[in-house]
Parts: C-alpha cells; structure tokens; sequence
C-alpha cells in the first residue's frame, strides 16, 4: 500500500527497486477504480521516479489535453507547460491526466468527460461526490492510484474536492506557481493548485513549483511571509467548528471575530466575473478540428461547433457575454470589479491583523446521486460558497482533513496573507497534532 | 433652384504599423519586414491563439508609441492599460483583438488643422487570401503593432488641409524612424465622411450626433487618393440629398482600377465588442521622468527643422525637409563647405531622391566652386556619377575636361577671335555682343572658363571703345 508513503519515501523505493514498482502499482490501482471515471486516457510513459495525478488542463508537448472537453478529444499540445517541466526536473511525472468538469466549470464532478466523476468514499452505500471542478485528481488521491495531484482553483476548485474527499489542497497566492500552458478558466484569478495525501507532499510539490515564469507576466517569486501574530480571525459568516478554534487557543493563538457580509456576496461577484473570463478566452473555440465538410458557411461552422460545449459551459458563456454588453454598459462587471475591490480592502485587513482566517472549506458533500438530481445550477454554486472569496482577493488557502460530519469529510480552510503559504502549512500541522493530542480527529 | 450650401466634415482613423521595434507586440515572434515571406513563417503560439500562452509587451512598442504622440502634441496616458475587443472573424484567431479603449497611450494632440483624438496600441489582424472559392488565412501579420490614430471631426473649408495632415503626419513618423510607404499597408487610412446642410446647422454648436449619417471609406490605396476620395465622397453625399434623397450609413472602399468608391457594408450595426480589460496583462504605471526622457532624446522633428530652412525659401525648405533629405544636404555641406543657397540650388537641381557616393559628389561640386571645371562639364559629369557612380576625377581626367584659367592662352584665343571678327564691334548692344565673343572662343576651345573668358573680353572690348574715343 503506497498510499501510506510520503514522497520522499517514495522516491527511495523507486530507486532501490526501480521506478517500475510504483509505475505498475499506480496502473493496477487505475484498473481496479476505473469506474469512478476518474482518468481521461491511456496511461502516460514512465519518466521519472514518482508518478502523479494530472489535471487535464496543462499542455505537455505532443499529448492530447482535453480540458474535459468533447471539443478537444483531438487536440495535441503544441508546447509543454512550466510546471510539467518542474515537475520532470524533480523526477516527478504525470502518470495519468485527470477528468474534470469540463474546462473546470463545476463543484461536484457531475460534469466529467464521460459522464460523473465518483469518489471511492460512501456513505449509506451511495458513492459521494469527490467535488470540482478538479475531481478526478481529488478522486485520484482518495483512492490511492497517486498520492499527489495538480489541479487549478479558481472558485475552489482544489480545496473543495480535496475537503470532499478527506485529503490536503493547497490554493498557492496569485502568480506564485506559473499558469504557462494552462488552459485557463478565470485568468485573473487562476492558480495552479496541489492536493495530497500527506501535508509534508504539499510543500515538497509547492517548492518544486514555485517561481516567476518569464512566459506567465502575471507570475511572480515566492518570498515568504513567515510573521507570526499569534492570531487568528474567524468571520461570522463562515462556520468555524469547535475543534479547530479550540486547538488553537490551546496552542496560544487568540480568537478574533469578525463580520464581513460581503463575503457571502463573493459567489454572485464570480458568478459575473468568471463567466465573462470564460466567454471571452473560449471565444477563440470555432472549429478549427472540424472537418471541412461539415458546414454551410462561416457562422454555421462556428454554431455547429460551439453546440457541442456542455450545458453548464453554454450556460456561463451566455452569462458571461450578458455581463459584457455594451448596451450594458458592461455594468454587471464593473459592479462586480468593484465590489471585488471592496472585498479586497476587507479580508486584506483582517488578515494583516491576524496569521489567517479559519474556517469550513465546504458543506458536507452529497452523494453523487443527490447532485445529479439536483437541477438547480445556483444550488450547486453554492458548494463553494466558502472557498469563492479567497481567489477573488489573491491570497493563498490551505484546506485540510480530519473532521467529519454525518461521516462524511470535512475540511477546513485557512487563509492567509500572499506568500505565507509555508506558515499556514506549519500551522496545519501543529493543528492537527494538537486535535489529534486532544483526540478529536 | 435655391442654391443650398452644404458643411462638410471629416474623420480621420490612421493605422501605423510600428517598424524597427524587433518583434511582434505581444508575441515573441519576429516582425516580416517585406511582406514577402511565405506565409505563416512568423507566427508564435500566442499570435495562433494557443490557451495557455500569454501577452509577453513588447516595451520597445510603447516607448515608439510615445515618441509618435508626443510628435502629435498628445497628453500621454498615466498607466499603460489593455482590453480585449472581442469579435468573430476569420481575421483573428483568438476571437478578440488586444486593443486600448479606456486609456489610450496618446490623447488630445493636434497636427496642422486635425485635432487628435487620441492615438492607442493595438494588435493587427492576419491577412485573408482569397485563391478561387478558398480562402487562406496568414498568420505573419497578426499581432503586428499598430499605432490607431484618430483625429476628432474636422468641418473641411479647404479639401487641401487634409493632404496637408497627411503628408506632415508622414514626414514625422519617418523623422522618428519609421519608413513609410502606404501602398505597403505602413499606413492605411479610413475616413468617416458627413455633409450637414446649414439651414440646420447654423447657430447649434454640433457634437457627433447632430451630423448627419457617416460613411466610412476604407483603406484608401494611395495617400493622394485620400483627400480625392473624401471629395469624390462629399459630391456624392451632396447630390444625393440635393436630389431629395438620403444618404445611408454604409462602409464603401475604393476600387482601385476605376478610382470610384462602392459599398461594401450596407447598414452597418452596432458591433458589441464587449470590451474586457486583458487579465494577463499587468497594468503599469507610464512614469513622468520615463516619457521626460523620451521627450527629451526625440529627433528634431519636421516643423522644427522646416524653420531651420526657411530663409532659403519655402520650396526650397520644404524639399529639404521631406523625407530627411536634410541630412544629406548637410553632409554634402560639410564635405563642400560651400554656400548654403549655392549648395540648396545643386542639390534641388540634381540630387534630390537619388542614391549617388556621397564622396565623387562632393568632389565634383568642389571642383565647380573652384572653377576648375565649367557648367556643361559639371552637368556632363554630373550625370555620370549619378548614373554610373564614376569617380569625377578619373572621368574629367581622361576627357580632359579641366576648364583652363591661364590667363595667357585666354587671351591668346581672344585676340584670334577678335582679329578675325573685328567688325562686330560695332554692334550697339555690348553684352549680346560679349556674348557673341564667348562663344566663339568656346568654339575654339570649350574648356575655357567662362568668368575669365568675360572678363578679358570685357576689358577688351572697353580698351577697343575707349581706344575709339580718344
């Protein structure tokens, strides 16, 4: 069992019994979870000492990435993303490509290429969701075929499903890890994001990853901010269970509470915002696979192709396009800039004062058969309806396992100043030892 | 039939690719500088609309774009800003071009009787080859950099103020080192035309909405056709109303064989481009002491210089001026060390627009101003070395073409001449009779120096008179 290994431990196995152990392991793994439809593909060519999960979102020269996407099944990777290359320099390799929700728009995995993507764990028999949008990698970890992942958040979409699935997810600052060869979602707001079984793996991969990227502009160092208040914030709007904040009184921090009502507001605000990103970076999907034949003229090209995107990606290009009308005013999006710029000024206060936030990554998560039966998109936004703030102000979140409710994982999240990635990590730490000193997890 | 009188206006929209600025403005891929390649040879990821690839600025772009507002007499915006314009056409394969909407890099400047609106950067589009019932797209010229420049509505009195506009914003932005040739789309020219009949219009102070339907000319083959184009339109706008019709908002572009504009967009709609800041580009603030510095280090421009000439005359200043032929003219005035007006009227007479050594031309015009050659021997000579680039030593030498001054053989070939045409004296008029004189000793020997030549036969002809009336 592999699983129970951390990734230094790993690489000692593969050298001392060859990369092939771990290689074959993973694939076994693979075959006997195939059904939670958690990998897109062939397995990928042994090249490097540990294998890992790889959202299908990042282009690796020559391979196909489908972004989850029936409109890409076709499309070869012209060029290879940064953090593939940081990752083969690290004897890291991407051993299998990811599902998703389809070009990351989702919070349950319903939406996976093939259909819904499952999580291993259950509850009363029922497979849970393993969250999105980056659901086969969360789904990948749970059930042991990798121990490490990378996926994006850009609502959440790292944390929640590494909180659906009982396992470790790092949303990094803005900039910090190079969005290089990433097929986007929200580029003003994307990260590349990591999920593990083991939190020591979490900052080993962020290490690896990290740095200014001269092809990503918006990419910048990591210098870390490693100031200690010996302080942490708790909003009222967002649960904060017992157990952690008791942990960390006994652990000296003081409890500070706060009220920001706007953060509630933080998923209507990327509701406008994410979509409008969205309309306008898929703008350039028109069919240039499509086969010459197939059409009548230049807008029926473009129609007979762009039908083919998902239901919820039509549903937030339309959004999107809607917020931008210039018979608008493209009101919608500045109104929600600004009240992004007002979010800002708050959490960045706060977290000033304080180490970070704590507080619930996400509610408890369904069955997949409950969300497949939900048709109310908004009800399904509202997975992230705690994690959505922390992309929209840049800074970095850590969501970690442990807690459970009605027996089924819990996560919780903190987030912090940009850059103080490694002290939330060693904060997690202390946390967890001291609930587990404590025996509540 | 009354006589209406008809106000016209004009619009001017002006894209100029930026040269000489290494690569394209977000890609890395380099510029085509011929138009010639093959196609699609220099493109990069993000110019094909790769996802994943990112708008890397090209600063030298923004620094060129500075240098032509501040020529313009613009205000230069305080932070360098892009948007996405987002439109679905075959010529743009990310479906959206980078473009400045909100904070153009230049605004508010003005050039001869346009006021300028506001000058911005933004991508090119690649070009579309129709070959038959196909059609090809290539990529080597999207992403280009382009400099938009747009004037605000101008009532034209005089049809010549927007040649005038032209040609200066030309000479500048080849002052500032950008070859411009319009025919090779360096610079291609839209214009929006309106007529206003001005019983409406007399007293209103007129804003955009009060004029009447435009209609915009695209992409004006030649820049003389521009002002003959929008004249052509004006006349046509005006006889249409005048014949009790309307005139509709349409795009038309004109048909370079038979020089007439034709509609190519009937009701032209309102395009929602869904304007969208660009979220990969990272706002930057334009700093004062950086454009101070560009400001300061801008070449001496057109108009400054125009005044550096203008006691030579205006054509004379205006020669000079297009198209930096000063320089030349100064360096030929460095190697001469001749008179200016002396070297103004050479160089306008035989050497304006023409490649020539820099050296044998020099050279020859010393040899002039010294006399030791006379005028057909210099336009003779003249001629070669433009034409062949033949050095004019070598070819005065070996056609012993050097003028003679020595005074003796002068005066030798005088006494001939006069000894045998000594009846001639007589002739009332003295100067038609020199010349008579000049040209019989030129006869005898056409290398002489002509001021030598008048000269002794001036005092000749003065000893003759006064050798009479004694």
């Amino acid at each position: 069992m592999y699983e129970k290994y951390t990734l230094e431990e790993l690489k000692k196995i593969s050298q001392e019994k060859g990369p092939e152990k771990l290689y074959d392991y993973s694939i076994k793994k693979s075959q006997e979870y195939s059904y939670l439809n958690a990998i897109i593909g062939e397995p990928l060519p042994l090249k490097g000492l540990v294998p890992v999960g790889l959202k299908d979102v990042f282009l690796n020269e020559g391979e196909i990435v489908t972004a989850g996407s029936k409109t890409l099944l076709n499309y070869k990777s012209p060029f290879t993303a940064t953090v593939i290359k940081k990752l083969l320099e690290n004897k890291l390799y991407p051993i299998f490509r990811t599902n998703l929700e389809e070009f990351a728009c989702g919070s349950t995995g319903i939406n996976g290429l093939n259909g819904p993507i499952l999580s291993p764990l259950k509850y009363a028999n029922e497979n849970l969701i393993p969250g999105g949008s980056s659901s086969g990698s969360a789904s990948g970890v749970a059930a042991g075929i990798f121990n490490i992942a990378i996926s994006t958040d850009t609502g959440g979409s790292t944390r929640q499903p590494a909180a659906c699935c009982g396992l470790f997810g790092l949303c990094p600052t803005y900039g910090v890890i190079s969005r290089y060869g990433m097929i986007p979602l929200n580029s003003s707001i994307d990260r590349v994001g990591i999920i593990t079984k083991h939190l020591s793996d979490l900052k080993s991969v962020f290490h690896i990853l990290k740095g200014k990227d001269i092809n990503d502009p918006t990419s910048c160092e990591y210098i870390a901010d490693k100031k200690e208040r010996k302080s942490f914030a708790v909003l009222e709007e967002i649960p904060c269970p017992k157990e952690v904040s008791e942990a960390l009184k006994a652990l000296g921090y003081e409890e500070k509470r706060y009220s920001v009502p706007l953060v509630l507001d933080a998923l209507a605000i990327y509701c406008i915002l994410t979509p409008a990103e969205l309309a306008s970076n898929l703008s350039r999907f028109t069919g240039t696979f499509m086969d010459k034949k197939e059409y009548k003229n230049l807008n029926d090209y473009y129609f007979k192709f762009r039908s083919q995107f998902g239901k919820e990606v039509q549903r937030r290009i339309i959004i999107g396009n809607y917020a931008l009308l210039e018979s608008n005013k493209g009101d919608l999006f500045q109104k929600a800039r600004s009240l992004q710029k007002e979010l800002f000024e708050e959490i960045n206060k706060i977290v000033e004062e304080n180490d970070f936030i704590v507080g619930l990554t996400a509610p408890e998560p369904w069955t997949v058969k409950e969300a497949v039966e939900t048709p109310d998109p908004l009800k399904i936004y509202l997975c992230d309806i705690y994690t959505v703030f922390v992309n929209l102000v840049g800074f970095p979140a850590i969501s970690f396992p442990g807690l459970l409710k009605n027996q089924k994982p819990l996560g919780v999240q903190l987030t912090g100043r940009a850059f103080t990635e490694d002290l939330l990590m060693e904060a997690t730490e202390k946390i967890i030892k001291k609930m587990k000193e404590m025996e509540v997890i | 039939m009354s006589e209406k009188k008809y106000r016209k206006f004009i619009g001017l929209e002006i894209h100029v690719c930026l040269k000489n600025v290494g690569r394209k403005l977000f890609s890395k891929a380099s510029l085509d500088s011929d138009n010639l390649s093959k196609p699609n040879t220099f493109v990069d990821l993000f110019d094909l609309g790769v996802l994943g690839t990112f708008p890397l600025i090209n600063e030298k772009c923004v620094k060129k774009a500075i240098e032509i507002a501040l020529a313009l007499n613009c205000n230069i915006a305080k932070v360098l800003y892009f948007e996405r314009k987002h439109y679905f056409y075959l010529d743009i394969r990310k479906k959206y071009q980078i473009t400045q909407k909100t904070f153009p890099i230049g605004f508010n400047g003005f050039l001869k009787k346009f006021k300028i609106k506001q000058a911005h950067l933004e991508e090119d589009t690649a070009s579309i080859v129709h070959a038959g019932k196909e059609i090809y797209i290539d990529h080597n010229r999207a992403g280009r950099p382009l400099l938009e420049i747009v004037t605000e509505v101008l009532e034209v009195e005089n049809p010549n103020d927007i040649s005038d506009f032209l040609l200066e914003l030309i000479e500048i932005l080849r002052y500032l080192g950008l070859s411009v040739e319009i025919h090779e789309g360096d610079l291609r020219v839209d214009t929006n035309i309106s007529v206003l009949e001005v019983k409406d219009s007399e007293k209103k102070i007129l804003t955009e909405k009060d004029l009447g339907p435009r209609v915009e000319l695209k992409n004006i083959g030649a820049l003389t056709s521009v002002q003959d184009a929008a004249m052509n339109e004006f006349e046509f706008q005006i006889n249409t109303l005048e014949n009790g019709g309307k005139v509709e908002r349409c795009t038309k572009h004109v048909n370079l064989a038979t020089g007439k504009s034709e509609i190519s967009r009937q009701k032209e709609e309102e395009h929602e481009y869904r304007y969208k800041e660009e979220p990969n580009f990272i706002p930057s603030e334009i700093k004062e002491e950086y454009i101070e510095q560009i400001r300061k280090n801008l070449p001496i421009l057109p108009e400054e210089k125009r005044k550096d000439y203008l006691y030579l005359g205006e054509n004379t200043a205006n020669i000079l001026i297009k198209n930096r032929n000063f320089i030349i003219f100064e360096l030929l005035l460095r190697e001469t060390k001749i008179d200016v007006k002396k070297l103004s009227n050479i160089y306008i007479n035989y050497l304006v627009d023409k490649k020539f050594n820099l050296k044998f031309v020099s050279n020859l015009i010393e040899f002039f101003h010294q006399l030791k050659i006379n005028d057909k021997t210099f336009v003779l000579t003249m001629k070669k070395v433009l034409d062949e680039n033949i050095d004019p030593f070598i070819f005065i030498e070996e056609n012993k073409l050097w003028q003679i001054s020595d005074e003796n053989l002068i005066k030798s070939i005088i006494d001939k001449v006069f000894e045998t045409e000594i009846n001639i004296t007589e002739n009332e008029n003295k100067q038609k009779m020199i010349n008579f004189f000049i040209g019989k000793c030129m006869k005898i020997n056409n290398k002489l120096n002509p001021y030598l030549l008048e000269k002794f036969i001036k005092e000749k002809t003065n000893k003759i008179d006064r050798r009479e009336n004694e």
